[in-house]
């Protein structure tokens, strides 16, 4: 050990000098180190306020997915039920058009059988009204026949009426008496010949107009024949025409309920259409929510190992906290041991101090 | 989110404050030995004893807590990038669950639009259809019809 006082003296000053050092470091190290798990502490604070909030919110997406599954399960059962419904108005609006249509062709068909009667009788009443005029001619012809014989009677009956006023004349001239005193009454021989003549003249013209007249009555009965095949033909058609014109208004009616069919099932078709759209949309959204479930649930799961890393974090801060105080603790007792030491040391360098200044003396 | 960088900066602090205290302990060990290397009587020894070899174990002790604090920090870094990228990838699947949210919505919405549509249309239908079908099955009656019959007369014969 040196005894000079001045290195004695150099060496306490460099002790001095470190042990301040020294301690001032604990100092500095300490509050850096004391700082720095602060920080720590805080960060784990905050991360867990952090964890804790994404926790919830990811409990709070698991709620919402879970009610959006039943929401697009709940719109696929209603459009479901849509599209049951304009499956069945399809259905319906379909069977209603093919009665129409049946319908219509049904009296199509009636028209068709009535439309070939009309024609049938359309062409036996042409045959019969020919038959009629053909028969009216003939009626006529026997008619215009018959003026000759009528006028033949009424010329040997005027001279019948001539013949018989003659002889009615001659009858009433007055008689003669004769020589002998019998009466003579006059002479109409001459008168009643001619009347007999008349006669036989007017039973002639007679039987001519009795021919005459029976050409007339068969050509009126061919008349009234024709006429009847007339009437009976005439009233053929009208039955047919009434049943025509009948079935047209009915193919008419069919016509319109046909197209009134079609618009409902057109309508319906567009409605079924929609239906599917609406069931594919609820579907979508069935696809999406098991998406959103899947999400919410990893999040849930990343959440949870937030937490669990984030309570990992504190733990390290908190064990940081800890040792950092322990750090603290050691520190202060070390500054304390270097000043005793210090002490110490300036003690014994007195001691040697004195030491040498007294025998020095 | 600096979480981590956070306590990244709070971990180079705390390297750098025990790297210092690391320095500066052998240092001042350095310079006790070094002075009680001046002289080597019993007064040294007892010195050594009484004062530095206590303070020797507390450098011990110090670096122990010294590395202790490493190895905490080292365990707070790892679990705060853990938390921070489960946290990132929750906030990236809770972005994606307002995506699809959005997505549910919009197909709730259309279908709901749509069936309340179906509904609407479908509604009129059966009655309406019931009146065809009455109308069609009024039309298809049918009073029925015979013709007239043919004339069958000797009039034909008169062609």
């Amino acid at each position: 050990m040196p005894t000079d006082p001045r290195q004695l003296l150099h060496i306490l000053e460099d002790l001095q000098h470190f042990i301040g050092d020294w301690t001032r470091t604990l100092g500095s190290v300490v509050g850096d180190a004391g700082g720095a798990v602060e920080m720590v502490r805080n960060v784990a604070n905050d991360l867990s306020a952090a964890t804790r909030a994404q926790q919830d919110a990811a409990n709070d997406m698991v709620q919402r997915a879970a009610q959006m599954r039943s929401q697009a399960a709940q719109a696929l059962q209603t459009a479901q039920a849509a599209l049951v419904r304009a499956q069945q108005a399809v259905a319906q609006a379909q069977q209603s058009l093919q009665r129409a249509q049946q319908m219509q062709q049904e009296w199509e068909a009636k028209r068709s059988s009535a439309q070939n009667e009309l024609d049938a009788a359309s062409t036996e009443l042409r045959a019969a009204m020919q038959t009629a005029q053909a028969a009216a001619r003939d009626l006529a012809s026997a008619r215009e026949k018959m003026h000759a014989p009528q006028a033949a009677l009424s010329g040997a009956r005027g001279s019948l009426a001539s013949a018989n006023a003659a002889l009615a004349a001659a009858a009433a001239a007055p008689g003669y008496t004769d020589q002998n005193g019998q009466y003579h009454p006059p002479n109409t021989g001459p008168q009643r010949a001619a009347v007999g003549y008349a006669q036989a003249a007017v039973a002639r013209a007679q039987a001519e107009v009795a021919a005459a007249q029976a050409v007339i009555d068969v050509a009126q009965g061919r008349m009234d024949m024709a006429q009847q095949w007339v009437g009976l033909t005439q009233a053929r058609v009208e039955s047919a025409q009434a049943r025509v014109k009948m079935c047209e208004g009915k193919i008419a009616q069919a016509a319109s309920l046909i197209a009134q069919a079609q618009s409902l099932l057109n309508a319906a078709l567009t409605a079924r259409d929609t239906a599917e759209q609406a069931v594919a949309r609820a579907n979508a959204a069935m696809s999406a929510a098991a998406v959103a479930t899947q999400q919410a649930a990893e999040a849930k799961a990343r959440a949870d190992a937030a937490a669990i890393a984030a309570a990992h974090v504190s733990n390290a801060a908190q064990a940081l906290a800890s040792a950092s105080h322990a750090f603290q603790g050691l520190s202060g007792s070390q500054g304390e041991a270097a000043a005793r030491a210090l002490g110490e040391v300036a003690k014994i360098l007195e001691q040697l101090l004195r030491f040498d200044s007294s025998t020095s003396l | 989110m600096q979480f981590a960088g956070t306590i990244y900066e709070a971990a180079a602090r705390i390297e750098e404050a025990t790297a210092v205290y690391r320095f500066k302990a052998r240092q001042i060990a350095s310079e006790y030995d070094d002075v009680t290397g001046r002289w080597g009587d019993s007064r040294a020894r007892q010195f050594d004893q009484l004062h530095l070899q206590s303070q020797r174990e507390a450098m011990d002790e110090g670096e122990r807590l010294c590395r202790q604090l490493s190895e905490l920090c080292d365990a707070a870094k790892r679990s705060a990038g853990e938390a921070e990228q489960q946290l990132s990838a929750c906030f990236a699947l809770q972005s994606e669950f307002e995506a699809s949210t959005t997505d549910v919505n919009e197909f709730l919405d259309n279908s709901h639009k749509l069936s309340t549509r179906v509904n609407t249309d479908t509604a009129s239908l059966p009655a309406e259809i019931r009146a065809v079908d009455g109308a069609v099955a009024q039309t298809a009656q049918d009073i029925g019809w015979k013709p007239k019959p043919t004339y069958e007369g000797p009039a034909k014969k008169f062609l």
